[in-house]
């Protein structure tokens, strides 16, 4: 399995996917699995985003020796990271630098809520702050 | 496929994780001799509710008194294990996980022989029977009343019994025996020595290291005590059990026994919750058990954990989880989900058969706490787990089972429905069709694709789903998952894999036979379906609408809906109903093709050969249909092709009902649904007919030009024509649609088209081949763009004899319009009537002749001939202002056809010179005429403002003016024989022909003798005209002196339209009349014509209050030098009451006031007053108003002479 971050809206359509390879071998297996854990984890996060006052809802699920980290905005739109790393701190930090991406994104008259994000600016930008 | 293992039940992990589960003793049920399915199945569901036995209803005083007193309080629960059991290895460690008796169930019709049914249930019994307590029972249904009871032991036959409360008194009772008998042993159990009892073998972490006899002597008391402690537990003792349970558990912590510790640990929490249980009766734990109880379970889950046995630590998890969602509050459904993450952390660690029932109870686990995406996410996993056993048809049920929640509700939706219709045929249920796919509920292809966007989780699920049906020889669901892949999935698979699915697709469907119908909707996709309205106009049959008979008494709420809705969308609708409407009816005949238009398209790599798309009808109306079947080939990404699918009804059918639009493709059937807007009536046949005409529907014409045409009717149906009626609508262009027509052109309007209908009704009834022609007038009028005939004809359809008069319910109607792009003739630039002499009619009167100054301007391209004469009578003369003769126009329509074009250009500019200059000449001496010639409508408005003593001396100067040459003058009063008349200095000469050349004005003059003025002849206008008028006063306010005057100009007008007619004749042949009604009538030609006789004066008070009478005043003067008689009426008019024009229906109406709203004192009416000239008569009444508003006061006068009536005085009251 991959590190994989979703950004996903309303009806559970996904607005963004990102995944992120270690090695070649990575990239040739399927991204699918990654899909399956965070669709299934969307019920926890719509569980704890209730009892949650903040955007970061911290690890959430965990499948194997995967974690999912959740972020969810005040649109109830939902940033899911999955991903073997456990520094919690990290995480959070990618989630905020990719909320102010996510912000501008949705400022831009051109962007039609709940669509597809993309933009391959976003896309650099996103990928440029998982690696830090 | 290998051999299936047995996942119901395994050797180590238990299926069933409620925490009072330590308590319950677990039973086996088994079936016996020959029993259906479904028969055992209703037994042991019977059973099964026998799942609590109260201790007290036990007959235990035989086993001795018991020490505790709650032992009565305590119940035994019961776990049935249905049909099979795998003995499990922790049964000793946990008691509860042993089989402790067996039940075996036989159906007595089926399996008679009760010696049999012993003898198999007895081997059934060896199978399983274990050492310790073991109890067995054989239970035989329905056996007859008269049979004999065996008298075997253990056998009980169950009387067939009427209600199922009776069959649960019976089995309790039973099993109520088992468990006494059961208890009886586990005391049994209970009392054996020690020494003969073998240790349990597990061992503690002290054991390992050390072997002392003393420990290990103390180990097997404690592990002894806890056993004691289970049976107690069993048997509903939890105060003993709970006393030894605490009792071994001190032992087991001092021995470092962390399993029993645990073990028993668990039980007391089993017990702790089953006395809480016992006490609260409504079942609900106080918060403080509930906290408890999750602390025991935590501590237990750590104390497993030390020791890393999986499945117990699992079984906990699961055990907690349980526990929350039953018992806890909101907040501890966080604890529930990690209880459960926690547990599916372990998934690793089991053997698949484990693994499998892991996944089963999280997904049932997920379902409760309402997880639905954890839920799709587990039933993949147990689909994947059943994969390593290769069974494709369970691993197919459960992905198909979690598409659900993957958005892929569609796929889910598709094959449910298929399966509850699998086997239904199709040619025999119309509904099981509809059932089948709905189409409210179908997304669109479109909608599909923009949903959707798991593409890689869907994609890898449906990939899944084809492998599963390759491997289990499903070809029907290969099909429908491959073309649901290439519906949805086409944009994201590359053409090759796209091709390589297509090719599967091919083989897969040479397997089935030909014209299997596969439930897919759209594919290829149909992207819309229509009815296409191919009629042109005439072939369509229209319903008359029959009027109801409405109650007013009866207010209908609904009904008033209805109407307001016909109303709003009149003019849209056809046949009475509106566009809106979702019952919109077409009606068909028969034999006439119906069709439709389906747009597909193929979004593919790859061409698809439709070998057949047709429309399916209701399926029990097949036989009445005709079905046009087509084949095309769709070349690859094409985006939308339109197919035209036609169908033929043979019978007249009520809502029509075309259920689906079928398309072969690869030998394969797809039906999609239609959904259509309107509701299809097919009618019987009615007659056809054709209209033709001789000339093309868009004529150009000029002004007020009248053409003449010929329409053909023609019966060309098989059905007799009984009625034909014929209808004109006007269409005038869009700027001039408001206001209407002004009340002078409506009149003219009347004219627009004219035919005769006698010649219809002559040719009535047209028998089919027959055919007339009809003539008729077309009048081509300003701003009229387009005028219709609208035909409707009529036949009878339920019988065809010519002497019955019932029509048809249905009717055609034929539009056939014609366009008319009218460009501008001639028109009136001025109009004037003067005094001329007096002349002596017929009957020895005397009256005034006149003179009608008029100036016309040819706007077009061509000369005009002008014909004047006075309406339904003689022609008139023509008199033309011919100051500078010139001899090459003279009078010669047919030498203008002759002319050259540049003779006629030279024509044109002469004349137009010459008309000006004499216009300009003369304006010093003719004042009011050159300022007419000069320009129009300003012009005459400007002198109707000049102040009284101007208007004098024009009057003057128009009496002075008038010198007539009478040479030839004859003492006929019909007729003027001058060569020339002079007018104002200017001398006009007699022509027979007036030719107004192309952009030329020409003045004329027309002597009138037998004309009627229209202070005399009122009565002559039509009376809708007055009506106008009338209603037009409201506008101009008519308590003002020149809004009456206007009135009455209009009334002048409209006389003098209907009694002079001004023809034209092209030098193209084209003729037409001159449109007068757009002449003003000037206020010297007023003055002439206005009924001047009396001068006349009301007089109102100033201030009018309500209730109080007031005078009014009225004074009439005799203004001429003759003495005359007349008769007057007061009206009082109010509130959108009309005053006819007709003197004697005033006069016998005008008694009837304004429905009580005034009261008067005096006569409102005089006769026979003699006026002699200049003398002045005057009446008073007295007034009082009842109610405010407006009154119209208007006095009519009635000259006696003439017969005729006209209005003296006209003022408006308002009280406010």
């Amino acid at each position: 399995m991959i590190s994989t971050f979703m950004i996903i809206g309303k009806d559970d359509v996904p607005l963004y996917e990102a995944s992120f390879f270690n090695s070649k071998k990575q990239k040739e297996g399927s991204s699918h699995l990654s899909q399956f854990v965070i669709h299934a984890a969307l019920d926890i996060i719509e569980e704890k985003v209730l009892s949650n006052e903040n955007f970061f809802l911290g690890v959430v699920d965990n499948f194997n020796n995967f974690t999912v980290s959740a972020f969810v905005t005040t649109g109830m739109v939902k940033f899911v990271l999955l991903t073997e790393n456990k520094n919690v701190d990290s995480t959070k930090a990618f989630f905020n630098d990719v909320y102010e991406l996510y912000l501008k994104v949705i400022l831009n008259p051109f962007y039609k809520q709940n669509s597809p994000i993309v933009s391959p600016y976003f896309d650099k930008k996103v990928r440029e702050k998982f690696s830090k | 496929m290998t051999d299936q293992p047995n996942i119901k039940y395994s050797p180590i992990f238990y299926p069933t994780q409620e925490i009072e589960i330590s308590s319950c003793v677990h039973l086996l049920v088994v079936p016996v001799g020959k029993i259906s399915a479904t028969t055992f199945k209703y037994y042991l569901d019977q059973i099964k509710k026998v799942s609590l036995i109260q201790r007290e209803s036990l007959n235990l005083q035989t086993l001795g008194t018991s020490q505790n007193k709650q032992y009565n309080d305590g119940n035994i629960s019961l776990k049935y294990l249905d049909g099979c059991y795998v003995p499990n290895e922790w049964s000793d460690f946990h008691l509860y996980k042993k089989v402790f008796g067996i039940i075996g169930i036989s159906h007595f019709p089926k399996s008679p022989n009760f010696k049999q049914i012993y003898s198999d249930f007895i081997s059934e019994v060896d199978k399983f029977k274990t050492n310790g307590p073991f109890i067995s029972r054989c239970f035989s249904f329905d056996p007859p009343e008269n049979i004999e009871d065996p008298m075997l032991s253990g056998f009980y036959p169950i009387p067939m019994v009427t209600t199922i409360e009776h069959l649960y008194f019976y089995l309790e009772r039973l099993i109520a025996d088992m468990l006494t008998e059961l208890i009886s042993q586990f005391r049994t159990e209970m009392k054996i020595p020690l020494n003969k009892i073998e240790t349990i073998s597990i061992q503690t972490d002290k054991s390992k290291t050390n072997s002392d006899n003393n420990i290990l002597k103390k180990l097997k008391l404690a592990r002894r005590k806890k056993t004691i402690a289970d049976y107690h537990l069993l048997s509903g003792e939890y105060k003993d059990s709970e006393d030894l349970y605490k009792n071994s558990m001190i032992q087991f912590n001092n021995l470092s026994d962390t399993m029993f510790y645990a073990c028993s640990f668990e039980n007391l929490c089993c017990i702790k919750f089953k006395i809480e249980q016992l006490k609260n009766k409504n079942g609900k734990l106080s918060e403080k058990i509930v906290k408890e109880i999750n602390d025991d379970l935590k501590k237990i889950i750590e104390l497993y954990e030390k020791k890393k046995i999986f499945v117990l630590i699992v079984e906990v998890h699961l055990r907690l989880a349980h526990f929350l969602l039953k018992h806890g509050a909101r907040s501890d459904r966080n604890q529930i989900i990690e209880s459960l993450s926690s547990a599916y952390s372990y998934f690793n660690n089991f053997d698949p058969v484990e693994q499998i029932l892991l996944v089963k109870n999280l997904v049932s686990f997920y379902s409760l706490v309402g997880y639905k995406r954890k839920v799709s996410f587990f039933l993949r996993q147990t689909a994947l787990c059943h994969q390593k056993f290769k069974n494709w048809q369970i691993f197919h049920d459960y992905l198909l089972y979690s598409c659900k929640y993957f958005q892929l509700e569609e796929l889910l939706e598709l094959i449910e429905n298929d399966n509850k219709n699998e086997g239904v045929n199709h040619d025999t249920s119309d509904q099981n069709q509809k059932k089948k796919t709905n189409p409210k509920k179908q997304k669109s292809f479109n909608d599909l694709q923009k949903i959707n966007k798991w593409t890689n989780l869907q994609k890898t699920i449906l990939f899944d789903l084809l492998k599963a049906t390759r491997y289990t020889n499903n070809y029907k669901r290969f099909i429908q998952y491959c073309i649901f892949i290439l519906k949805i999935f086409y944009k994201t698979i590359p053409t090759e894999k796209q091709l390589k699915l297509f090719q599967n697709l091919k083989l897969v469907t040479s397997y089935l036979s030909m014209g299997t119908e596969i439930n897919m909707y759209a594919f290829p996709p149909v992207e819309s379906i229509k009815l296409v309205n191919s009629n042109i106009d005439g072939d369509e049959p229209i319903k008359i609408q029959k009027e109801k008979n409405q109650d007013i008494f009866i207010f209908t709420p609904k009904e008033q809906k209805k109407q307001k809705k016909s109303s709003k969308g009149k003019g849209n609708h056809k046949n009475g109903n509106s566009e809106d409407d979702d019952d919109k009816v077409i009606d068909k005949t028969c034999n006439e093709l119906i069709n439709f238009e389906i747009i597909v398209s193929n979004p593919f790599d790859f061409d698809l050969i439709l070998e057949r798309v047709s429309l399916v009808p209701r399926a029990n109306e097949k036989e009445n249909f005709i079905i046009y079947p087509l084949r095309i080939t769709l070349p690859s990404n094409t985006k939308r092709q339109s197919i035209v699918l036609a169908i033929k009804a043979l019978k007249p059918i009520n809502d029509l009902q075309i259920s689906f639009c079928e398309i072969c493709l690869l030998g394969i059937k797809y039906l999609h649904p239609l959904q259509l807007n309107e509701r299809i009536n097919v009618i019987p046949p009615l007659p056809k007919m054709i209209i033709s005409i001789s000339s093309n529907n868009y004529i150009n014409t000029y002004e007020e030009q009248i053409i003449d045409n010929v329409l053909k009717f023609e019966n060309v149906g098989k059905k007799i024509i009984y009625k034909i009626k014929i209808d004109k609508n006007i269409i005038r262009e869009k700027i001039h649609k408001y206001p209407k027509f002004a009340p002078y052109e409506q009149y003219y309007a009347t004219k627009i088209l004219d035919w005769d209908n006698t010649i219809i009704e002559e040719n009535l009834p047209l028998l089919p081949g027959e055919s007339f022609y009809l003539p008729f007038k077309l009048c081509a009028r300003k701003y009229v763009e387009e005028i219709q005939f609208l035909v409707k004809y009529y036949g009878n359809y339920k019988n065809d004899l010519i002497d019955n008069k019932d029509l048809d319910e249905y009717y055609h109607l034929i539009k056939i319009p014609f366009r008319l792009n009218t460009k501008a003739s001639i028109q009136i630039l001025s109009f004037e009537l003067i005094k001329n002499r007096m002349v002596t009619d017929s009957n020895n009167l005397k009256r005034d002749s006149y003179l009608i100054i008029a100036e016309f301007k040819n706007l077009s391209k061509f000369n005009f001939v002008l014909n004047c004469k006075v309406r339904n009578n003689d022609n008139l003369r023509f008199y033309h202002l011919n100051k500078n003769k010139n001899k090459n126009t003279k009078g010669k329509m047919g030498g203008l056809n002759g002319v050259t074009n540049d003779k006629m250009n030279n024509i044109k500019k002469t004349k137009y010179i010459e008309s000006k200059n004499i216009s300009e000449n003369n304006d010093e001496q003719s004042s009011i005429h050159s300022k007419l010639t000069k320009h129009k409508l300003q012009k005459i408005k400007k002198i109707q403002n000049m102040p009284n003593s101007k208007k004098l001396k024009i009057n003057n100067v128009q009496n002075k003016n008038i010198t007539i040459n009478r040479k030839k003058f004859k003492r006929d009063h019909e007729k003027y024989d001058e060569s020339s008349i002079e007018v104002m200095n200017n001398k006009y000469e007699y022509e027979r022909e007036i030719i107004i050349e192309s952009h030329c004005e020409k003045r004329i003059i027309i002597p009138i003798s037998n004309f009627n003025l229209p202070e005399e002849d009122i009565s002559g206008i039509p009376p809708e005209i007055l009506l106008d008028h009338y209603l037009a006063i409201n506008h101009y306010r008519p308590n003002k002196k020149e809004s009456f005057e206007l009135m009455q100009k209009n009334n002048i007008k409209c006389l003098l339209l209907q009694k002079i007619e001004i023809n034209w004749v092209s030098n193209l042949q084209n003729f037409g009349e001159i449109p007068l009604y757009s002449m003003q009538i000037s206020q010297s030609t007023y003055n002439i014509l206005k009924p001047s006789q009396y001068l006349t004066s009301v007089r109102l008070p100033n201030y009018i209050e309500l209730f109080k009478f007031y005078p009014i005043k009225l004074s009439i003067k005799n203004i001429t030098s003759e003495t005359l008689t007349l008769d007057f009426v007061i009206l009082f008019e109010s509130g959108g009451n009309t005053i006819s024009n007709n003197f004697y229906h005033i006069h016998s109406n005008f008694l009837k006031t304004p429905e009580k709203k005034l009261l008067w004192v005096g006569a409102l009416s005089m006769s026979n007053i003699k006026l002699l000239p200049d003398s002045v008569f005057e009446h008073q009444i007295v007034v009082s108003f009842l109610i405010h508003g407006q009154y119209l006061i208007t006095v009519k006068g009635f000259n006696k002479l003439t017969n005729k009536s006209f209005i003296l005085e006209q003022k408006m009251l308002t009280i406010n």
